[in-house]
């Protein structure tokens, strides 16, 4: 049996192209939320995992707390500008350097979740463009990231880090330009991904020269002359400067400037090379027909 | 084989094709041992998946792509729905180019994959549908009320509250066709939509493609398949493709014409019946008789000419004293046509191209 003749059918409204129009008018916060939403469900689909998460961290803290002790009278002097204390250095420091893994392994992690389960090639059918949808599958991530990085701050207070001089709007304002960074590095990570389909190598690099150069563990001024200068080039070492003379020291945006432009300089340099990067990779899975591959 | 294009005589105005292609080409890169590359690190090794194809598609039909696995359809479909850059050729689909304004044509397509994986697995049917429906840039009441219908039409509605990973793989399956609709496309790429569903599922997608999808909407349907009977049951016009060729192409109705030396009938005689099979053989339009006894029964195969017909083999019949059993037609199949095709070496001139043939 034939179908009936196609002449002989309804003509096709177009009723897409007021999909695409639509896709041109607010859709990116609503498929923002959806994206959101779509990851809060997975996320706490697997609730052992969710609390297993949160326990480790608070045992970290510990940890963290005594090796201050031991620190603690050698460090007095580089940590002056920072409240003196190293135990609210290094809290502060691993808790950011967390978040900041969150927005550079964030979108290479998802990428490769994409790739496994075999979503990518359909998310590249959608109307917005691939690298704002990767940025979407970052923000529960990133949630969860300040709900952690709240939860240090909180349970470091109780073991007697100084938050009596926080400066909070310049400490949120420096996160949010921090999170654009990281995930500007993020998408570089994600191109990657797709080409290779392995592992996370930019990811780990990153995250291994900011622990390294960004001052995660001490203070910047402690490193050799070379080293200081090449991890200028660092988004993180700008972004702890930031945000620990902003909680320990009450600083404002006038003492901050210098570090502020640095990481709005680098900003806007590494989000145009990270869109450029997705755009690349894209081309080259479709030209070898691996976006479903993994 | 020398499969002529099927052009059309007086070819149909451009607004009138959902889909064109012209000599589309791809080449995969050969994953290549750490020997090869050591000894030859400059030689490029590649696979033609596609090899000069020609399309046409006529906007509101259901056109087939036929083929074995690995003949080139699934190639074929995820160039002209864009997840895919051809290495050589150019194709339009809703008047745009697949290359160079590939969002325009995402925005008018659907796509319904064979791969099953493309579900975030812990989500429910509807979860997954939701956000789809946002990732497609449907608005949510209209998604929702989309959603209760297709999930209808399909027979889907107490699945709609699984996980995904609880599904079936048939309904997994009728799932990613429900995705594919979500935005109403206007034209659809069914990728063998039914190979994982059981007779009676698979009949109900088949009716809800026909029907609905085509017959209701009105949207251009591509489907890609390996079931003869899908292809002859579903489509308008088929593409048989062969080694990442189109080797033939026409309406099912056409194929079979284009073979009709295949056709003939079988006529059971009561046995003796001396001397019957030469004596059909001499009947005008009779190519080949072949017989065989059994039980008695004289079982004549007759193959016609192309000029041939039951007609006079019947009157040759009656002019012999013969107890005849039965008669029965022979039409060849799609499946014939398509084991000939199959079996015929590809002309020299290039693959067929297939294109409408003219307004109805």
């Amino acid at each position: 049996m034939s179908a009936a003749d196609p002449a002989a059918r309804p003509a096709s409204v177009d009723p897409s192209a007021s999909r695409i129009a639509a896709g041109r008018r607010g859709w990116t916060a609503r498929l923002a939320v959806a994206t959101l939403r779509r990851d809060g469900r997975i996320a706490t689909s697997y609730r052992t995992g969710f609390a297993l998460t949160a326990f480790s961290s608070l045992i970290n803290l510990f940890g963290l707390f005594f090796l201050s002790g031991i620190v603690q009278s050698s460090a007095a002097g580089p940590l002056a500008t920072y409240g003196g204390t190293y135990f609210g250095f290094i809290v502060l420091g691993v808790a950011f350097t967390s978040f900041m893994a969150l927005g550079v392994g964030g979108l290479a992690s998802s990428v490769r979740e994409s790739q496994l389960m075999g979503t990518l090639e359909i998310m590249v059918l959608s109307p917005t463009r691939l690298a704002t949808l990767l940025v979407f599958s970052a923000i529960w991530a990133h949630l969860m990231g300040v709900v952690s990085l709240l939860l240090y701050v909180a349970v470091g207070a109780v073991l007697g880090m100084p938050l009596g001089a926080v400066n909070l709007p310049v400490a949120v304002a420096g996160m949010l330009l921090a999170i654009v960074s990281f995930n500007a590095i993020g998408l570089v990570a994600a191109a990657v991904v797709i080409v290779i389909k392995q592992g996370n190598p930019v990811s780990i690099l990153v995250s291994s020269l900011s622990a390294l150069l960004g001052g995660v563990f001490y203070p910047v001024s402690v490193l050799p002359e070379p080293l200081r200068l090449i991890g200028q080039l660092v988004p993180l070492t700008h972004a702890l400067e930031i945000e620990r003379r902003a909680v320990f020291a009450g600083a404002g945006f006038a003492e901050l400037w210098p570090s502020f432009l640095a990481l709005i300089v680098l900003t806007a340099i590494l989000v145009p090379v990270g869109v450029a990067a997705c755009r690349v990779a894209l081309r080259v899975a479709l030209t070898d027909g691996s976006l479903a591959q993994y | 084989m020398t499969a002529p294009a099927l052009r059309a005589t007086r070819p149909p105005a451009q607004s009138d094709l959902a889909i064109e292609a012209h000599g589309l080409v791809k080449r995969f890169k050969r994953l290549r041992g750490y020997r090869d590359l050591a000894l030859y690190p400059f030689r490029e090794r590649s696979i033609v998946a596609l090899d000069g194809v020609d399309l046409s598609v006529r906007s509101g039909e259901l056109f087939g792509l036929l083929g074995q696995n690995g003949a080139g359809k699934t190639t074929l479909i995820r160039i002209l729905s864009t997840t895919l850059l051809p290495s050589a050729g150019q194709a339009s689909v809703g008047g745009f180019d697949v290359v160079r304004q590939a969002g325009e044509v995402r925005g008018r397509i659907g796509l319904a994959q064979a791969d099953e994986r493309s579900f975030y697995w812990r989500l429910t049917g509807r979860q997954n549908l939701e956000y789809f429906a946002a990732l497609f840039h449907v608005e949510a009441g209209v998604a929702r009320e989309r959603v209760e219908r297709l999930l209808d039409l399909l027979d889907l509605r107490e699945q709609a509250e699984t996980p995904f990973q609880a599904m079936s793989t048939g309904t997994r399956h009728k799932f990613g066709i429900i995705r594919a609709l979500l935005g109403e496309p206007r034209i659809l790429f069914l990728d063998e939509p039914t190979r994982s569903l059981d007779p009676i599922s698979a009949s109900i997608v088949r009716r809800f493609v026909r029907e609905h999808v085509v017959g209701e909407l009105g949207t251009t349907v591509v489907l890609a398949t390996h079931s003869l009977a899908e292809a002859e049951a579903l489509c308008d016009r088929l593409a048989v493709v062969h080694r990442g060729r189109i080797v033939a192409g026409g309406t099912p109705g056409e194929l079979r014409a284009r073979f009709a030396r295949e056709a003939g009938c079988v006529i059971e005689v009561r046995a003796p019946a001396p001397a019957i099979a030469q004596r059909l053989g001499t009947v005008p339009g009779v190519a080949a008789v072949r017989s065989e006894e059994r039980d008695g029964v004289l079982r004549l195969d007759v193959t016609f000419a192309p000029t041939g017909s039951l007609r006079a083999v019947l009157a040759g019949l009656l002019a012999v004293d013969v107890e005849v059993v039965s008669v029965a037609d022979r039409q060849p199949t799609l499946e014939d046509v398509y084991l000939r095709t199959l079996a015929e070496p590809a002309s020299d001139d290039g693959p067929a191209s297939v294109a409408p043939a003219g307004p109805p």
